[in-house]
């Protein structure tokens, strides 16, 4: 049998999907930083650490922005995007994550936990993205700082996705990790290995 | 005549060098006799602690003398005034027929309003009848030239509306349909009911920020003129009330709260602050004190859930433990049931390659150097079936006839 090689994950999402994972996790912990500033960050003090929180956080914010026009313009975010037929796929899914089924489900390009946690994480990153840009100059934001819970209010829904980011980036590596190396591989490499002439699920799915 | 934008200077300028006394003064007295009256003001106390009256009484310049006795006509007032009862409540109704359109009307405290507002009262009606807070600020309000909510509590409920709220306290601009201009504080600086009182008389009503509060006092946070700014910048921080350097790990607000205390001070005298005291803001001039502010030694807000509140800190540390506790189970599982083994022992190739929408699902063939590679690799790997356990049995078969495919 000859073994195949497929082009799953291109240059551009590779490029993408590591920058933006620099970009977050930097945010993350110069986030907890500035929230408990402790010796546990060696060489950071505020004022290193805010430059560099605002930097990133609007380098990541251009990189999201450049990373939602791809998956608009090639299609891909039928790829990304949960959308509430979804939820059909769940409980299958939710069986084979405990154990309580042997085969993961079928799925497209990625499964629907994995879709839902991309389709969470860009709504929550716009939604911090302008609570952050708020906290950075909050004078002409100050109309609607009323209705947002006023600066306290954005520094607290700061804090709580950030530890939504932390929690689930280790959720979503830890799951890439242990259900599909194959997949994880290609998120370096870009390529997959195929183990069979007809793979199952390898019809490209259609455009829509 | 000194004008508004040198007035507003004025009040911007602050700090030990702030005096209204020599410079509005004369200016405010100008303004009074061109109005031939002073101008009446009620100062209604209602669910207050009085703090916002005595912060007041330290106004030094101008002195409370000379404010109440040549600049405005105060008419009435729970703590100061002479008279009681009945003669007081008749006094009140007289100022409100008299002036009407013509007062300021000075309320401090929450309205509770739970009940019919029986909470609190300010006496009683001459047939007897209970005068409640919620009915005198209802009754004066409309009639009020300008209304005032003096201190924390009238502006936003304060801790009389604070969580639970026995008296259905509320902000005097829930109560009444009108402009009220906030001048909060737990207790007010006496300059910041002065200076807005100034502004009201000579000019009318201040730039009012989206919480109606004059930004000539409330314009800039408390960081961003903190004196102790440098050692927050440099991460010096203290670690216990009464020690020196920036406050912020001790739950220092001023980051998150609008008011001018570092470059006016504290009181009368502008002789100190809180940072100065080495004791954190409390951020008692925001919409969110306290419940928002507490604790008011930590930075952030507990987590409230139903039956239990914790410290963000600990809710932080709850959250990392269950998710990690998660995966560590689920990685456990993992192994127990062959899972493990199949995936990361047994291949790095899939079966699902769907390579979704959009780029991508090029394909190729390895080269006869990739394949022999290739091959040695999975030549040395350990056989994946003596890992495998468990739910998968059929992973056996499916590794043996892969290696049979391989033989052809
Ligand atoms: S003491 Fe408070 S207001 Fe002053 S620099 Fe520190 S955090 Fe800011
Ligand atoms: S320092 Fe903070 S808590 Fe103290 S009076 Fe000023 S705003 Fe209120």
């Amino acid at each position: 049998m000859k073994r195949r090689l497929v082009l799953i994950q291109p240059l551009v999402v590779r490029l993408f999907h590591w920058a933006i994972t620099a970009g977050v996790i930097l945010l993350v912990i110069t986030g907890f930083y500035i929230a408990w500033p402790t010796g546990w960050v060696p060489f950071l003090n505020m004022r290193t650490a805010r430059e560099l929180h605002f930097s990133t956080g609007f380098i990541t914010i251009f990189l999201v922005l450049g990373r939602f026009y791809y998956a608009v313009a090639t299609g891909d975010y039928h790829n990304l995007l949960f959308r509430l037929r979804d939820f059909r796929q769940v409980p299958a899914l939710l069986r084979f994550t405990f154990f309580l089924q042997d085969r993961s489900p079928d799925q497209e390009k990625y499964n629907v936990g994995q879709k839902f946690l991309f389709t969470s994480w860009f709504i929550v990153f716009v939604l911090v993205a302008l609570s952050g840009v708020i906290l950075y100059q909050p004078d002409p934001w100050e109309v609607i700082l009323p209705f947002v819970g006023g600066l306290q209010g954005m520094r607290y829904f700061q804090f709580t996705v950030a530890l939504f980011f932390a929690l689930t980036i280790f959720l979503h590596v830890y799951l890439a990790a242990i259900d599909d190396p194959a997949r994880l591989q290609a998120i370096f490499t870009g390529w997959i290995r195929v183990s069979s002439d007809k793979p199952e699920g390898g019809e490209r799915t259609p455009s829509k | 005549m000194l004008t508004r934008r040198e007035f507003i200077k004025l009040c911007l300028g602050a700090g030990a060098g702030f005096s209204l006394g020599s410079t509005v003064l004369p200016r405010l007295a100008e303004a009074i006799t061109a109005l031939e009256r002073r101008p009446p003001v009620i100062w209604l106390e209602v669910q207050t602690c009085t703090g916002n009256f005595l912060s007041f009484l330290n106004t030094l310049n101008p002195r409370l003398q000379e404010l109440i006795f040549e600049i405005i006509d105060l008419r009435y007032g729970n703590t100061m005034m002479a008279a009681e009862g009945e003669q007081a409540i008749r006094a009140l109704e007289d100022v409100a027929r008299d002036a009407r359109g013509e007062y300021i009307l000075v309320v401090d405290g929450a309205v509770p309003t739970k009940d019919g507002g029986i909470y609190g009262a300010i006496g009683h009606h001459p047939d007897g009848r209970l005068f409640t807070d919620l009915e005198a600020v209802e009754t004066l309000g409309p009639g009020a030239r300008y209304v005032v909510a003096a201190g924390s509590c009238a502006a936003f409920g304060g801790p009389y509306a604070a969580n639970p709220n026995p008296t259905g306290a509320k902000p005097v601009s829930m109560v009444l349909d009108r402009q009220v201009i906030n001048v909060p504080g737990c207790p007010i600086h006496p300059d910041w009911l002065v200076a807005t009182l100034s502004h009201l008389l000579l000019y009318g009503v201040p730039d009012l920020d989206p919480y109606n509060r004059p930004t000539m006092i409330y314009g800039d946070t408390v960081h961003d003129n903190c004196p102790r700014r440098q050692y927050f910048e440099n991460s010096i921080f203290a670690a216990h009330p009464g020690d020196s350097g920036c406050t912020y790990k001790i739950g220092c607000k001023g980051p998150v709260t609008f008011t001018d205390c570092p470059t006016r001070q504290w009181s009368g005298e502008h002789l100190s602050w809180p940072v100065e005291a080495n004791t954190p803001c409390i951020g008692c001039v925001a919409p969110e004190f306290p419940d928002g502010m507490e604790p008011f030694f930590e930075q952030l807000p507990d987590v409230k859930l139903p039956g239990v509140t914790v410290t963000a800190r600990t809710a932080a540390a709850v959250a990392g433990i269950v998710t990690a506790g998660g995966i560590g189970a689920h990685l456990v599982g993992s192994v127990l049931t062959g899972r493990l083994a199949r995936n990361w022992v047994g291949k790095t190739e899939t079966t699902k390659t769907n390579p979704g929408t959009g780029p991508g699902g090029e394909e190729k063939t390895l080269s006869k150097r990739e394949a022999r590679k290739d091959a040695s690799w999975r030549g040395r790997r350990r056989p994946a079936g003596k890992l495998a356990r468990g739910k998968d049995r059929n992973h056996h078969e499916r590794v043996q006839s892969e290696r049979e495919g391989e033989k052809e």
